[in-house]
């Protein structure tokens, strides 16, 4: 069993809500983002296509952060999600390096890297990730992946094109896929 | 010039430890030598690294956590190598300036540090080569540090202990140039093959050193030549400009893969989203 987001792409509508949230609980300036959310464009005119990704840390099970990590900032909390340890981390930014989902952040104010921690403190006191909640579209979840998976069928996925190859990570996310969102031809597009 | 600290952190540690591969090996042919200025030389260069990596972190002051996670880390266990290292060679430079006649002692402690420099060279590699920037993740990485390792510590201890260095000329002059065939016969065919790649991060390193073509080709003219340099002149050591020119050949060796390192850090793009 382990915790993760799922994201349903055919519900979302790119409002960024999940990423300003996210912005908000975590005080983060400007060009720091926890949760980013990626617009992509397929196909051609007239037959193109848009779709957003929202994408945050993939709190994977076996994650390339946390083995790299030379201090032990990065390590698993109890509930098997990846967490950062401020006082530990000495800013060598090699987890920058290392997580292929651009998860890790270096805040310059701070000389330390900081990541989403998929809100642990509000899912201790049994509530949602912010993200989670500010969406409008309900299309963002927090949870087991084995119950989210039979809650929201089997035709879910762990990664799309537009995602790094990493299987060996092990990322605990579940996606819910828009068709075209498979095909290989993405650009992406600001909006 | 980001990256510049651990440019300087990694060329002058590999330095450090192929000056120590030829000083332990001076020792077993000439029965006297200590070969100081090469020792010392190593010393200030392993400093001048040490600082230089510690402007890398955020907070250098808390550098001593990295030695936390041997277990797990490759940079942790760069970073113990490295330290351990470094606490030989100063022994060593301790026992030549104190006890010098305690030869047997200097020679083993030369001989561990060379161990130890050698594994800290391939940890820092496998530091890159495991991390997710595609560009660092062949064999050339690999190659590359074991090379400037070799020949820019070669031609420094020539430089600096070529009078106590009987017999040495010859075995580092063709150590350079070994390495250096190795060097341009697995890193070139390495960027022509990963051209074909279709990883768009591995093209954004490309790219990069596309623009900063000419750095490239400084480097390699550099090191090609300060090869040549110094295979000429183990031919005519007893020449008048012998010293000089060992100096220029030293100078672009360190230069030519001062450059290289340069790059090599520039040309760094992460793995991420959009860019599989």
């Amino acid at each position: 069993m382990a915790l993760g987001f799922y994201l349903d792409m055919t519900m979302c509508i790119g409002c960024r809500a999940c990423q300003v949230a996210c912005k908000d609980k975590n005080n983060l300036r400007v060009g720091i983002l926890f949760r980013n959310v990626h617009n992509y464009e397929t196909g051609a005119y007239p037959n193109s296509k848009l779709y957003h990704y929202s994408s945050a840390c993939y709190h994977c099970t076996d994650a390339k952060c946390v083995k790299g990590c030379p201090t032990g900032a990065m390590h698993y909390a109890k509930d098997g999600t990846v967490q950062h340890d401020d006082e530990l981390c000495i800013g060598c930014q090699y987890c920058v390096w290392n997580c292929p989902y651009e998860a890790p952040q270096y805040i310059d104010e701070l000389n330390i890297v900081k990541k989403c921690d998929s809100c642990k403190d509000i899912r201790d006191a049994g509530e949602n990730p912010a993200c989670v909640d500010a969406c409008p579209m309900r299309c963002l979840e927090f949870g087991d992946l084995d119950e989210l998976r039979k809650k929201h069928g089997a035709d879910l996925v762990t990664s799309i094109p537009i995602l790094p190859t990493s299987s060996s990570l092990k990322p605990s996310i579940l996606i819910k896929p828009r068709s075209y969102a498979l095909e290989l031809d993405f650009v992406e597009k600001e909006v | 010039m980001e990256h510049i600290d651990l440019t300087l952190f990694s060329i002058c540690v590999q330095a450090a430890i192929g000056i120590m591969i030829f000083v332990a090996i001076g020792m077993l042919l000439n029965k006297d030598a200590l070969f100081k200025n090469s020792v010392f030389a190593a010393v200030g260069l392993g400093v001048i690294g040490m600082l230089a990596s510690l402007l890398h972190l955020g907070k250098p002051f808390s550098a001593i956590r990295a030695l936390y996670q041997f277990g797990e880390s490759w940079l942790s266990r760069e970073i113990w190598f490295t330290a351990i290292f470094m606490a030989l060679l100063v022994l060593i430079a301790l026992l030549i300036i104190l006890k010098s006649d305690n030869r047997r002692a200097i020679i083993g402690l030369a001989w561990g540090a060379v161990l130890v420099g050698l594994v800290d060279v391939f940890s820092m590699a496998a530091t890159y080569s495991t991390s997710s920037v595609p560009i660092w993740q062949g064999n050339a990485t690999f190659v590359e540090f074991y090379a400037a390792t070799i020949s820019i510590g070669a031609v420094l201890f020539l430089l600096l202990s070529f009078k106590e260095a009987v017999n040495m000329g010859r075995i580092a002059a063709l150590a350079v140039a070994a390495i250096v065939i190795v060097q341009v016969a697995i890193v070139v065919p390495y960027f022509v093959a990963v051209a074909g790649n279709s990883s768009a991060a591995l093209h954004g390193s490309l790219g990069i050193l596309a623009s900063m073509g000419l750095a490239n080709s400084l480097k390699w003219i550099a090191i090609l030549s300060g090869t040549v340099m110094v295979l000429w002149l183990v031919k005519g050591e007893q020449s008048k400009s012998f010293e000089s020119l060992l100096a220029g050949s030293a100078f672009l060796l360190f230069a030519g893969h001062l450059v290289g390192r340069y790059l090599f850090y520039a040309s760094l793009v992460v793995t991420g989203i959009g860019l599989s």
